[in-house]
């Protein structure tokens, strides 16, 4: 145990970035705005799904807490079981019997500490020993859930129980040749705010039935990108996508399958694969990097 | 029944509510700490891995902000009216007439919930990272609360 915690911190003191820092890439605008056309400005919703599972510990983290613990219990005193327990009861006899196993595993098997607690192996009367009464108990609970979803090994990417430690992000496919997939967006109506024009635009493309709570009036990003000559929006020319944080509580996106044809829950690399290049290039500051 | 729930013979020891005195400490921490060299080892190697880890953390953060402060100035030179908007702070505690007006559309259980999400205000059914999922897993049949003029009468 002691010598893969040693091997473990020989190699993590070796390697100084045990985390890839990354580096912060500006963002370039595209500002040639011709006289006679207007920007269009348009407003986007980062819907998240925040974590549901708590990380998994580097191997060192976990080796290094348990190292932790068991110098915690080498030092402190053992519990008084006669204030917590009643004295001689059943209780009192199965916790000697868990403690004198942890001790065990703390220290080896061999270390017989100087003040015992009262365990008793064989059963009284013919009866099963309290060891082998835990064994039973412990075969009859129930086993906590897998912290790999069904939805992981089938790779649905339309699920939400997917890749639970990390944040998913909603991504819509509209019907069109280019752009395809993009985080929810539309254009802003006259005297409408921003931050309502992106709650709006996320519930007609992606229906009502979402639980959604948006994080501030604030835009955490934008991205800035001109229409190509032959636009049907022939009275812009570009477009300027500001974008707003919001989470997905309960509930699940139903797109009309009119402008939307699928959508997607997906971590930040996989976003990587399904956006444009320069859409990546101004989307990837905004997004968390687990 | 009596004679195994409380058997009889059981050692006698003085104790306090604060533990018991234990003269093999120092054995035990020897069994836990093998040598000095090794401790020193696995405690700077800590200090690293926990500094790899924080400052991982505060440069994404700080590129986040960074990409929010820049959305904001060019916020300032595209629209000023949309500016003031998003510079603007919601008071939760003071409703606006929309929001009350939209709140009367609603009634019992269906306007606490609408409560629930007025702007400004933390969702307190935001789901903790927990060790393992739900067993029930995600909810996917939310539906918006219905409007009291949705509802159909009695039963």
């Amino acid at each position: 145990m002691l010598l893969e915690l040693f091997q473990l911190s020989q190699r993590c003191l070796t390697r100084q970035q045990a985390f890839p820092r990354r580096s912060i890439i500006h963002f370039n605008g595209l500002a040639t705005v011709a006289a006679d056309k207007k920007t269009r400005i348009v407003a986007s919703t980062i819907l998240n799904r925040a974590p549901i599972l708590t990380p998994t510990p580097h191997p060192f983290e976990k080796e290094y807490y348990a190292y932790q613990e068991r110098i915690a219990r080498s030092i402190s005193s053992p519990l008084p079981t006669d204030v917590y327990f009643k004295p001689g009861s059943l209780l009192e006899r199965r916790f000697a019997l868990e403690e004198r196993q942890r001790e065990k595993d703390a220290f080896g098997q061999d270390f017989t500490p100087m003040i015992g607690l009262p365990v008793e192996d064989v059963g009284k009367g013919g009866g099963k020993s309290l060891a082998d009464q835990l064994e039973e108990e412990a075969g009859l609970e129930e086993k906590p859930q897998q912290r790999t979803h069904r939805a992981d090994v089938e790779k649905d990417v339309r699920s939400l129980d997917r890749a639970g430690e990390r944040n998913l992000y909603l991504l819509v496919k509209k019907d069109r040749k280019k752009d395809t997939w993009k985080f929810p967006q539309g254009g802003v109506e006259k005297n409408e705010a921003l931050h309502k024009a992106a709650v709006r635009e996320l519930k007609e493309e992606c229906g009502p039935n979402m639980d959604v709570w948006m994080v501030g009036r604030q835009p955490i990003g934008h991205y800035e990108h001109p229409y190509a000559a032959d636009s049907t929006k022939s009275e812009y020319n570009g477009a300027k996508v500001y974008f707003f944080k919001g989470h997905i509580l309960a509930g699940q996106c139903t797109p009309d399958d009119k402008e939307i044809v699928d959508f997607a829950w997906l971590t930040k690399e996989e976003i990587q694969k399904y956006v444009e290049p320069h859409y990546w290039e101004a989307v990837k500051d905004m997004l968390s990097d687990f | 029944m009596r004679a195994a729930l409380y058997p009889p013979s059981r050692l006698d020891r003085s104790t306090a509510p604060t533990g018991l005195h234990r003269p093999d400490a120092p054995a035990a921490l020897e069994r836990v700490i093998t040598s000095r060299e090794a401790h020193e080892t696995i405690q700077r190697a800590w200090v690293v891995f926990s500094k790899a880890k924080r400052d991982a953390r505060e440069a994404e953060l700080k590129r986040k902000f960074d990409c929010m402060k820049r959305a904001m100035d060019d916020l300032e030179k595209t629209d000023g009216r949309l500016y003031r908007i998003a510079t603007s702070k919601p008071d939760p505690r003071a409703t606006d007439e929309e929001t009350q007006e939209m709140l009367k559309q609603y009634r019992g259980v269906e306007k606490r919930a609408m409560e629930a999400r007025i702007e400004g205000l933390f969702p307190r059914d935001l789901r903790i990272p927990t060790d393992t999922p739900s067993r029930d897993g995600w909810n996917y049949d939310w539906k918006p609360p219905l409007k009291t003029s949705e509802k159909s009468e009695g039963f």
